[in-house]
This record gives C-alpha cells, structure tokens and sequence, in this order.
C-alpha cells in the first residue's frame, strides 16, 4: 500500500517536472532580471516551484501551464515588494546586492545600468518588456498572462523600448519616472 | 509628435526580441540574457523531490518521521529534558535593571508580560524595580535576561494614555490565512554561512505581529525556530525545545534566521525574546546601526509621532519613519499620538 502511495507521488512530481522543465530557464530569467538580490531572487523562485507543484492538477491544460507559474511568480513577487516597503531597515542593502558573475567589467555595468533602468520603468511597462525581452514570452503569451490585447501588449513594449532608451539616454532626467 | 507616432506604427507591428533599433540597448539586453541562471533545473528537481503535497514541509521533516527509531529516542529525551526543566525555577534577582510595572495581570507560564505606564513615565533607568506577578503568585521571572541599562541613559514615554506593551508574547500563534503571510521553502546551498548548515529545505513562515518561524537543518538536526525584532521566541532542536538560557550556544542558528527572514535583531540574534525589552539599548543599536550615532558616544534623541531630533537635528522623514518601525517593533505597540520617546538629557 505504501509503495503504491508512493508511486502515484513519484508519478506525479514526473508529471510535474515534465511540465515545468521546458519552462524553467523563462522562470529564472523573469525573476532574476526583476529581483536584485540573488538570495531573495532564489527563494522567489524555489516558492514558486513549491506552490505551482501543491496545486498544478487544478490545471486542466497542459498550454495553461505556463500563465499557472507565472502568474504564482509575479504574486511572490508583489508579496514580497510590498514585505519589503514593511520592512524598510535592509532597503539600502539591497541595492548593493546586485549581483552578476560576468567577468567583464564594461558588461557588468551595462548589465547594471540596464536592470536599474527597467526598475525605474512603471510596472506596466516594466513586466511585458522582461517577458518579452528576458523570459522570451510571445506577444499573445504576454497578453494571456497579462489580461490585455495583443495590440496592448504591443504598444506596451514600443514605449517600454522607448522608456528604456531615454533613461538610459539620461534624457528622462528630471522627469518624473 | 506625428514622427514619434509614424515611428511606433512602423515598430509596433515589427517588434523582435533583442532588436530594439537602439544598439546600446540591445547589446546591454544581451549581455543579460548571457547571465548565468541563478537557479538551476537540478535545484528544481530537488526540490521538488522533497516536497511533500499537502504542506510546503522541509525534507528534514520527512526523514525525521521515516526514522521512527530516531522519533522514539528523541521522545525519551524530550521526555527527560521535560522533567528536568519543569522543577520550581529560581528567582533571580537583576541588581541594575529595573522595570516599574503597574501591574496586576498575570503573566501566565512566561506567556505575557504587560507594561503599563498609568503614571505616564517609564524608566528604565538604574533605579527602578521590579515587581511582577505571575499566575503562581510566587514565582519570579526566571531567566529575564533584562539587559543593564546604560547609565547616561533616561528614557521618558509622555503619554496620555496607557502605553502597554505586548511585547513579550510567547502564546501560541494562531496561523489564520491572514496571519501566514508567506510560506518559504528553498533550496540553501549556505555558500555564505558557516558549515554547520547543510544542504537542505527551509519553510519560513511570516506573522502579522512581525515574527517569522522557519524550519532548518542545523548540524544534521532538525531545528525551529521562531524570531521576531527583539530576538528568538522560541527555539526547538529535533523536536526538544531550548532553554533560552542557552540560546547564546546556538548564534550561528539564529543569525542565519535573522539574515533569511530580513528582520532586524534589534537586541542581538541570541536575545530572549520573552524577556522585558530594553528599548533603550534597542533604540541606541539602532542608531548605531544606520550610522546615525558612533558607538559608545553620548546623544540626545527625541522621537515623537511627527518627528526624529538626534542632538538637536531634526531627522528626514524617512529616518523618522524607519526610526518610528523600530520603536513599534522594540515595544510591541506604535508610539502613541503624543507620545515621546526620548534618550539622553533635553533642554
């Protein structure tokens, strides 16, 4: 009886990776290029793995799969914005947690003044662009998971190129971001 | 305006990924997607093959209940460690530290100690005393682990209602869906903290009150522990619970939690955190901490509901902020409405 209990879990968590592996790198890449800190990055993810694992047989289509993970990544994530407001001591800290591993010094500053240029762009703007851009959603994908049109989705991602730009141009200065 | 929108149109229905048309971005886009992944599938895998289904439990947990030879032992330890633990504790008597209390409340088991300042002044200084009460009339706080007051220091809490501090809560938390605010599990390779942590699964759980408990492999046992601002609430290795007397064995264990969960020790990761707080020593860490004050120097520090005056500056009013989520976190409750909190002579 055990071994039986054991094999429908077995056969589960198989089912459950089977689903979750082709997707895992656009999982990462979306809460890595939107959480600074490494160690707060990892436990966002490892959460979302958990969570999307206890519940994922309430998924009736295998295509849902992708919005289901997602959709649980972007909730920790918000969860743990507004933790952090809560929580405001360690808020400077996390500003020099932000981590790479390029060795590069000229890529690792890119890299830096990119990631800080999407943190100033509205949320909006700021989510399409890194699942389209980072995560490499489809426009459609994007427009599923976001509630909008694809059209929307489209013109999200025209001025979030835009925004990118001109922060990055330093030409939004003194504007309100 | 009519280029900029000729502009959209032409990328609107174009739009490739990596190719923004401007190169800079498009090479800083790149060099991130080249970034290794922080996370990987391996990881994932093992994760998800110590998960348990109905609850987000640690592996450690697991094994612990597979072993059902290591459960019976540790049974008849607990068992042990019970008996010794709960004979008649001794009164200790604190020679500095003293809290006047105006109370009548019982202070069930170690469960709750209320302050209240009816007489609307709260000392903390060298000269103060001590007098609770406990539900067996005649116990003394065992193990307060009050902490001496710093002599230059007075502290008045003006107020015109009953301040009262919950602060030393060890009752049982009730985890309602409001109160579990996040549930952790992760993998923890400890690469930063020292080896006594092993490989393993952690589930953290957050309460409204500001507390966070989490479940650990510490030195191949499993550990629980409860944390809130002013240090450990409670502490459990392999299911036997730690006096807090010997908390200060387990620094390591309790600074990990303090870094995992992002709360600040306020009195030091070891602290007891049934103990009577000294909000003082709390509040000057604090200070310290944020590079407001150096350590060991003299200051005058006002802190009131509208405002932060540090030796007669007043601070910005995020530091006040921050400085005021202190106070709360040290006492148990919020400065009142006209409340002052101060350290140090004022003119």
């Amino acid at each position: 009886m055990k071994l039986r209990t054991e094999d429908i879990e077995n056969e589960r968590k198989a089912k459950f990776m089977t689903l979750y592996n082709p997707l895992h790198e656009r999982l990462v890449r979306f809460v890595q290029t939107l959480v600074w800190d490494k160690e707060e990055a990892r436990d966002i993810v490892s959460e979302t793995i958990l969570a999307a694992y206890e519940h994922f047989e309430k998924v009736k289509h295998h295509e849902a799969f992708l919005y289901y993970l997602f959709t649980i990544a972007k909730r920790k994530m918000n969860r743990r914005y507004v933790q952090q407001k809560r929580q405001s001591p360690w808020t400077d800290e996390l500003n020099d947690k932000a981590e790479d591993t390029s060795p590069d010094a000229l890529k690792k500053l890119q890299i830096k003044e990119l990631k800080e240029a999407i943190a100033h762009l509205p949320e909006k703007y700021r989510e399409p662009l890194v699942l389209f851009e980072f995560s490499g959603l489809t426009i459609k994908e994007i427009a599923e998971l976001s509630n909008l049109t694809e059209n929307g989705v489209k013109s999200r991602l025209v001025r979030a190129r835009q925004q990118l730009s001109e922060i990055l141009d330093g030409t939004l200065h003194g504007k309100a971001i | 305006m009519e280029k900029q929108f000729n502009n959209e149109l032409i990328n609107i229905n174009n739009l490739e990924k990596g190719k923004t048309g401007n190169t800079d971005l498009d090479n800083a886009i790149s060099n991130v997607k080249e970034e290794p992944l922080i996370f990987s599938v391996e990881e994932a895998n093992y994760l998800v093959e110590n998960a348990m289904t109905n609850d987000v439990t640690s592996s450690v947990i697991k094994n612990t209940i597979v072993i059902g030879g290591a459960v019976l032992l540790s049974a008849v330890f607990g068992w042990m460690y019970y008996e010794f633990n709960h004979k008649p504790s001794e009164s200790i008597q604190t020679n500095n530290v003293t809290t006047k209390t105006n109370t009548s409340e019982s202070l069930n088991e170690r469960n709750k100690i209320t302050l209240s300042s009816n007489e609307n002044k709260y000392s903390d200084g060298n000269s103060t005393e001590l007098n609770s009460t406990t539900n067996n009339s005649t116990e003394a706080i065992s193990n307060s682990n009050i902490q001496t007051t710093e002599s230059n220091i007075n502290t008045t809490i003006a107020n015109n209602s009953t301040v009262a501090s919950n602060s030393t809560t060890t009752a049982k938390k009730n985890t309602t869906s409001s109160d579990k605010q996040a549930t952790k599990s992760s993998i923890d390779d400890n690469k930063k903290s020292n080896s006594n942590f092993s490989k393993t699964i952690i589930t953290q759980r957050y309460f409204d009150d500001g507390s966070a408990k989490m479940t650990l492999e510490y030195k191949n046992q499993p550990a629980r522990i409860t944390i809130n601002s002013r240090g450990i609430e409670s502490l459990f290795i392999n299911s036997e619970e730690v006096d807090p007397s010997y908390y200060y064995l387990y620094e390591d264990l309790a600074e990990e939690a303090f870094r995992r969960s992002k709360i600040e020790p306020l009195a030091g990761a070891t602290h007891d955190a049934n103990a009577k707080p000294n909000i003082n020593a709390m509040m000057t860490g604090a200070l310290t901490r944020r590079g407001l004050i150096k350590e060991g120097e003299i200051f005058n520090f006002e802190l009131t509901p509208s405002v932060a005056i540090l030796n007669s500056v007043s601070l910005k009013a995020d530091v006040h902020k921050d400085l005021l989520q202190v106070y709360q976190s040290a006492f148990g409750s919020s400065l009142p409405r006209g409340g002052k909190f101060i350290i140090g002579k004022q003119p």
